[in-house]
């Protein structure tokens, strides 16, 4: 007897015989064909075959269907009737990722069989750890996609954004090529100054990606389902990203100031990165900010910080990683490490953010939901790179600094010009709500 | 059983409800009338927990639902004017995942089966949702909504698309869930129907409720009088306006509509007035006021003021 009732009517609409046939009777020619071609009756070959099958079923069409899985719902007008039901954000969240995927998982269950019994010159636990690192590399990716369709709903209802699904394939070429590069690189691993076997730690890495992922999914579904969620697991899932990375550069015996100057460093890149794909990525609200000025006038600081969006919590982690980072200017110079001397710089790159951030919030502030994201692309490309390129081609340097000050070089000049931006950006920003946002139309 | 106070939604330059306050007692069925855009389904979305308003509170059955908007589900059942069902599952399947899944905990078997015979969808409890009619899809939604035994039901449109006959058996059951004990709140566009089963109207314009009366019979406090005169007399209705006890005056021709507050007596002092005005009264009678009247009457006087 299942006991989730959402895992049950996704069996329901998934399992059927002619597909388990169908899925098994394909996966058995696949391989006996292999067997057949295989000239030395080597089974690594139906063994790595295997793998591929896996990436293809479970990786793939798997990750399809679990965000298919919401995006059905969506289709056939029963998602307001899920969001009021008494079902809670897990049964939800783990109902769909399970239910929708059930065959993909057969297929793959298979495939992973084919590997194990088929793989030669490694021992049970090291099959073992390469299928356990598949698995959650399936949950990982499904799980994404379920949260790029979480995030995708929550957009779509305000406006259609195509740039949530190209951020899940973005963050998943991302994953992949630090995964390869990375991992590929060396046998050992050294991280915090310990070493540790590669796939060990490759495994473990994906291991926890897969479980913030999934805790990502069953904070989204807690907004679509309409409980109040602080945006604690936003600012944990920061933290760890910065303790993650950190550990990657800190040698061994490293003093105490150096490894806090560091963490904040890398603290500061991560924070700010999280802020951009969740402020691009996510609905923004253009009455937030009313919204958040109604909460702090009425004092209800429940809600205040119930609806801050969590793009506001990353950038404040940032700020707090900017004031280290300054802090540190009075430290002395432990290596030659770009980042780890951004020190005054952390300011800059702080203001930086805001400034992209009042260019986001310009265009959707627009009236219009449409091309905000390509708009704020376009118009920022244009002021890292493309403008400033020009004017240093004309060898116009100086000019050239008013767009992309030197932050490393010249940290104070640096500042004022970015500080002035913002200003520029904030008064433009500020003008288009006056014209657009806060003057209400009664119907 | 439902209260609203000073709700404020809005959209980005726009006020969709603008300081809203009503309440919606127990065992009535309220029609929400307004034109298109008026905020309805807003309004609704809002009661359900579905969109957060800006600012305003909102109780169902004792329960906040701005902060707890998961325990006041368990209270509403609601039918999107857009609704829909998973047409590859069978009814019986689908009312029995709409059971569990909002929290019906025993007798689950039992709660699907009840539905069924009071929807009248016994003998289609082994079809597949996506082969039945409209008419019949409909009820199956709307026995989704009512599985778990809500104590308030809000449907959006449940008219729209309805066959006369579908019409009729949705009147019907409404005024079947409302003897059971279910408080009712309704929008349509068809005023005719709601008139039908609706015990309250709740008028929306513009995001502001303009009304809020009650509907059917006449009760003692207030009644609305017809008064048929010879031919049109605007002094009449001039001289009927300024009575203290005449709430509203419509005048259509020679006739003469009043809303008048107090029993008997004050009906008989009135044809009395209207007697010594030498006023040419034809007919002098009370009217039972319908939905589709009182929607026209509220626009009418909304009009000249």
């Amino acid at each position: 007897m299942i006991l989730n009732p959402e895992l049950r009517r996704n069996l329901l609409l998934e399992c059927n015989t002619h597909r388990f046939i169908l899925v098994g009777g394909v996966l058995t020619g696949v391989f006996t064909l292999v067997s057949l071609f295989n000239p030395n009756g080597s089974g690594n070959l139906a063994a790595n075959v295997g793998l591929v099958i896996f990436v293809l079923t479970t990786m793939v069409w798997g990750s399809h269907r679990a965000g298919e899985s919401l995006l059905d719902e969506l289709r056939a007008r029963t998602w307001d009737a899920q969001r009021m039901s008494a079902l809670s954000p897990w049964s939800m969240t783990w109902g769909k990722l399970a239910g929708a995927t059930v065959i993909p998982w057969f297929a793959g269950s298979i495939s992973l069989c084919v590997y194990f019994f088929g793989r030669q010159g490694a021992t049970v636990f090291e099959r073992m750890e390469i299928i356990a690192t598949c698995v959650a590399a399936g949950i990982l990716v499904q799980s994404l996609s379920l949260i790029g369709a979480l995030v995708g709903t929550h957009v779509d209802k305000h406006g259609k954004s195509t740039l949530t699904s190209w951020a899940t394939v973005g963050i998943l070429a991302l994953l992949y090529a630090y995964f390869s590069i990375y991992y590929k690189s060396t046998d050992e691993i050294l991280w915090y100054g310990t070493s540790y076997n590669h796939t060990n730690f490759l495994t473990a890495s994906v291991f926890a990606l897969a479980v913030w992922n999934s805790v990502g999914a069953y904070r989204l579904m807690c907004m679509e389902l309409a409980i109040a969620t602080k945006p604690w697991a936003w600012i944990g899932f920061v933290l760890y990203l910065t303790i993650y990375f950190t550990g990657a550069y800190i040698p061994a015996d490293c003093p105490l100031p150096r490894a806090i100057g560091l963490a904040a460093a890398i603290g500061l890149v991560v924070s700010i990165g999280a802020t951009y794909l969740s402020a691009f990525a996510l609905y923004r609200d253009p009455l937030t900010f009313r919204r958040l000025k109604t909460y702090v006038r009425n004092k209800t600081h429940r809600e205040l910080f119930e609806d801050v969006p969590i793009w506001m919590a990353s950038l404040a982690v940032a700020a707090l990683c900017m004031l280290v980072c300054v802090a540190m200017h009075f430290a002395p110079e432990y290596s030659s490490l770009r980042i780890e001397n951004v020190r005054l710089g952390a300011i800059a790159i702080w203001l930086y953010a805001i400034r992209d951030l009042t260019v986001l919030f310009y265009f959707t502030y627009r009236g219009t939901s449409r091309s905000v994201e390509s708009s704020t692309v376009i118009l920022l490309a244009l002021l890292y790179w493309a403008l400033p390129s020009i004017l240093e081609s004309m060898g116009l340097q100086k000019l050239s600094w008013l767009l992309r000050p030197p932050i490393w070089d010249q940290p104070i000049p640096s500042i004022v010009i970015i500080g002035v931006q913002v200003l520029i950006f904030s008064a433009l920003c500020l003008r288009r709500y006056r014209q657009h946002i806060s003057p209400l139309r009664f119907s | 059983m439902i209260e609203v106070r000073n709700l404020i939604f809005e959209y980005p330059g726009h006020r969709a409800i603008d300081d809203v306050s009503f309440s919606i007692e127990t065992d009535s069925v309220t029609a929400l009338v307004g034109p298109n855009g008026a905020g309805k389904t807003t309004l609704m979305r809002c009661l359900c927990g579905l969109e957060r308003p800006l600012s305003g509170d909102i109780f169902v059955a004792g329960i906040d639902v701005i902060k707890d908007p998961r325990r006041s589900h368990k209270t509403i059942g609601y039918l999107a004017d857009t609704f829909g069902l998973y047409d590859e599952l069978q009814v019986r399947q689908c009312l029995r995942y709409a059971a569990e899944a909002n929290g019906v905990k025993n007798q689950i078997d039992i709660s699907v089966t009840q539905t069924a015979e009071r929807l009248n969808l016994t003998d289609r409890l082994t079809q597949r949702v996506g082969g039945l009619s409209r008419g019949l899809r409909q009820r199956v939604a709307i026995g989704q909504a009512i599985i778990h035994e809500p104590r308030v039901l809000i449907l959006d449109e449940p008219a729209s698309g309805l066959d006369p006959e579908a019409r009729h058996d949705l009147a019907e059951l409404i005024k079947i869930l409302k003897v059971s004990g279910m408080t009712s709140l309704v929008s349509s566009h068809i005023l005719a129907e709601l008139g039908a089963y609706a015990t309250e109207m709740l008028m929306l314009r513009d995001g502001q409720i303009i009304e809020q009366r009650l509907l059917g019979k006449q009760t003692e406090s207030r009644r609305h009088i017809s008064i048929e005169l010879l031919t049109a007399n605007p002094a009449i209705a001039e001289m009927l306006s300024t009575r203290p006890e005449v709430h509203s005056v419509n005048t259509d021709g020679a006739r003469i509509i009043c809303e008048v507050s107090g029993g008997n007596h004050t009906q008989q002092r009135l044809l009395a007035t209207l007697v010594a005005a030498d006023a040419a009264v034809v007919n002098f009678s009370t009217v039972e006021q319908d939905l589709q009247r009182s929607y026209l009457d509220s626009i009418r006087q909304r009009q000249t003021k």
